[in-house]
């Protein structure tokens, strides 16, 4: 699956990104490392931490998957979150802290509105990331 | 004393010093201004002292631009406009002051510090002293709540003052009643300023009643104060020695008519958590008898950057759905933001734990926006005399207002900025409503505010009166108001208009010592 391992290696090399994390990953196991399932069709764990509610939110993400039928992959949206996420503060991220990263990302979703880092989904003038995670939650959850 | 024209035996001519013409804002605030200074008033009023659909259809205009009525935006009565005055009052930003390189014909011909002295008592006149328009640690402290700090360098807040609203002529009545040196006619349509064979100067006003008597007024000075609209008409009915129009050389009177575009439905906010969404932010609140509201404004850095026009929102809620848990069938869009506000609970929350276990008893709001955006002075649009006439056989006044990209651009913009700010907070998500953003939302309307058709400019081929009000190339005639405005910005422009006026009429006391 070569798909699969490019996104593994995308993983890898957003997790040796971040400085915070370079200890973590002298562990062997990535499971263990970052905390998240290699299965394309499992949830990050910190994802339910972020939704208030599942059923609006995957309402909201299924719009924007209309809008962006590239998305649909719970693979590629999550790996864009984490992206973001290494790239607006690597040395908080520690993928294996649900309730950390779920906190990350809501600032990160108030610093994409600063950014300018947003989108349009049904009239809604949304965050980038926000938006992902709303796709991804129609998708995981 | 008030004298009613229409009781003057015919063609009666009063003398006096100094003839205002227009008993509004800007006509009443002079004429009490003047008061005491020794100078002989008349106050020429087309109106009396209530409104009269008579004298108010002398107001019908013809439109060939943006539908706008030229009756429902003013009133022809004593105390004018003030009479429907909705009392939002704040002054203009010194930005809209600048000769900005992205706004033609902006700049006007001082800045801002120029008008500070008039202000303050400006605010007495409209009851709104003490102000604090800019004064955040003020509100906060006389509130209690904190306010948030604008996160994205776009927006910043101010606060808009509400007047009671002062209606000048009930208000200010009594005064100029008792004023010895004051007479005030009422029922007097100033037909014509009429000029001397030279036109440069003014010889007399030409008064007719709607009882057909006419009369005479003459003096040393004349003031055009009859609104924005209308002092434009009236220097270019008295085209008998000038057949442009007096005022009218360079073909500068009624152009650059501005009104502020005041849009609403073009967006909706949802905000989640009440508790971070001071009061003052979406109602007007009252503190030691005075009531203000927190106005969204562009930063003033964020305009020149990228080189927009000034904007100004205000938002109220206009729907609880913390009070209103289930969905509203005749409001298609109350499960949109029902949806938003559950799905986002979490970025719309300064907490980290998501403690809220009925998320139906804290839903949140529903925010309307009211947006009130600059109009960049445009030569095009404009007031002219149509080929219609009125009941004093007058040609009536023809409005072609327009407006320009620029202008639809940097609203856009803005509203933008909005939505950004709130996500930025934390405090809540914009829906844009807008079904077409390349055209502007409909309808346009305006917020009765005519503006810029005698502009003020040091240079006479570039507008009709100088910094001090007075006509270009004639000798003793004046105007007054906010056709005077080279530029609107976004406040309303009462308070400035009254400034502006006390400052003409510190001029004429020293002029005519």
């Amino acid at each position: 699956m070569s798909a699969g391992k490019a996104v593994i290696s995308r993983r890898k090399f957003l997790i040796m990104s971040a400085a915070g994390l370079l200890v973590a990953c002298s562990r062997s196991d990535d499971q263990a490392t970052t905390g998240l399932a290699e299965e394309s069709v499992a949830a990050p764990a910190w994802l339910p931490k972020l939704i208030g509610d599942q059923a609006a939110a995957a309402r909201i993400g299924n719009a924007y998957l209309d809008l962006h039928p590239g998305h649909r992959s719970i693979d590629t949206l999550t790996t864009d979150i984490e992206r973001s996420l290494v790239n607006y503060d690597a040395t908080a991220v520690d993928l294996r802290d649900a309730d950390r990263v779920a906190s990350v990302l809501q600032r990160l979703v108030r610093h994409d509105y600063t950014v300018a880092d947003v989108t349009s989904v049904d009239g809604w003038v949304l965050s980038t990331t926000e938006a992902r995670i709303y796709a991804l939650t129609a998708l995981a959850l | 004393m008030f004298i009613d024209a229409r009781n003057l035996p015919d063609q009666t001519v009063l003398e006096t010093d100094l003839a205002i013409i227009g008993g509004g804002v800007a006509g009443i605030t002079l004429a009490r201004a003047l008061a005491d200074s020794g100078i002989r008033i008349c106050l020429v009023e087309a109106g009396g002292l209530e409104l009269d659909p008579q004298v108010q259809a002398l107001y019908e205009g013809e439109n060939v631009g943006i539908d706008y009525s030229t009756t429902a935006t003013r009133l022809r009565y004593f105390g004018g406009s003030s009479n429907h005055w909705g009392g939002y009052t704040r002054p203009l930003d010194p930005i809209d002051f600048e000769q900005r390189d992205w706004v033609p014909h902006s700049g006007w011909p001082f800045s801002m510090e120029e008008l500070l002295p008039w202000y303050k008592p400006a605010t007495e006149l409209t009851q709104i002293a003490p102000a604090h328009f800019d004064d955040a640690p003020y509100w906060e402290q006389e509130t209690g709540a904190t306010l948030p700090r604008p996160a994205t360098g776009r927006m910043r807040f101010q606060f808009v003052h509400f007047s009671p609203p002062t209606r000048f002529g009930t208000e200010y009545r009594e005064e100029l009643e008792t004023a010895p040196d004051i007479q005030v006619l009422l029922n007097a349509n100033v037909t014509r300023i009429a000029a001397a064979e030279n036109g440069r100067t003014v010889s007399r006003l030409d008064i007719r009643t709607l009882n057909n008597l006419t009369h005479q007024v003459r003096a040393r000075r004349y003031v055009v104060a009859v609104g924005g609209l209308e002092n434009a008409r009236l220097l270019l009915l008295s085209n008998d020695v000038v057949k442009a129009g007096l005022g009218n050389h360079n073909d500068q009177v009624g152009r650059y008519f501005m009104e502020h575009p005041h849009l609403a439905g073009f967006a909706e906010i949802v905000a989640g958590d009440m508790g971070r969404l001071p009061k003052i932010m979406r109602e007007r609140v009252r503190v030691q008898g005075r009531s203000a509201k927190v106005a969204f404004n562009p930063a003033t850095d964020f305009l020149r950057e990228e080189r927009l026009l000034n904007a100004t929102f205000m938002m109220g809620v206009a729907r609880n759905y913390a009070a209103q848990p289930t969905p509203d069938q005749e409001e298609p869009r109350s499960s949109a933001h029902r949806d938003m506000l559950l799905a986002a609970r979490r970025f719309l929350s300064d907490s980290d734990v998501d403690s809220t276990t009925d998320a139906a008893d804290a839903l949140g709001v529903w925010l309307g926006i009211g947006g009130s955006c600059e109009q960049a002075p445009n030569p095009d649009s404009r007031v002219s005399l149509s080929d219609s006439r009125d009941a004093l056989d007058l040609p009536r006044l023809k409005l072609d207002w327009r407006l320009t990209e620029q202008d639809r651009v940097s609203f856009y913009t803005h509203m933008r900025s909005l939505a950004l700010e709130f996500g930025a907070l934390g405090l809540g998500r914009m829906l844009e409503t807008i079904a077409d953003k390349d055209n502007w939302p409909q309808p346009v309307a305006g917020g009765s505010h005519h503006m810029g058709t005698t502009r003020m400019s040091d240079d006479p081929t570039r507008g009709v009166v100088d910094r001090n009000c007075k006509v270009h190339d004639i000798e003793n005639l004046y105007v007054a108001g906010s056709s005077t405005f080279p530029t609107s910005g976004s406040a309303n422009p009462t308070l400035t208009l009254v400034a502006l006026t006390l400052r003409l009429a510190q001029h004429l006391k020293e002029q005519m010592r």
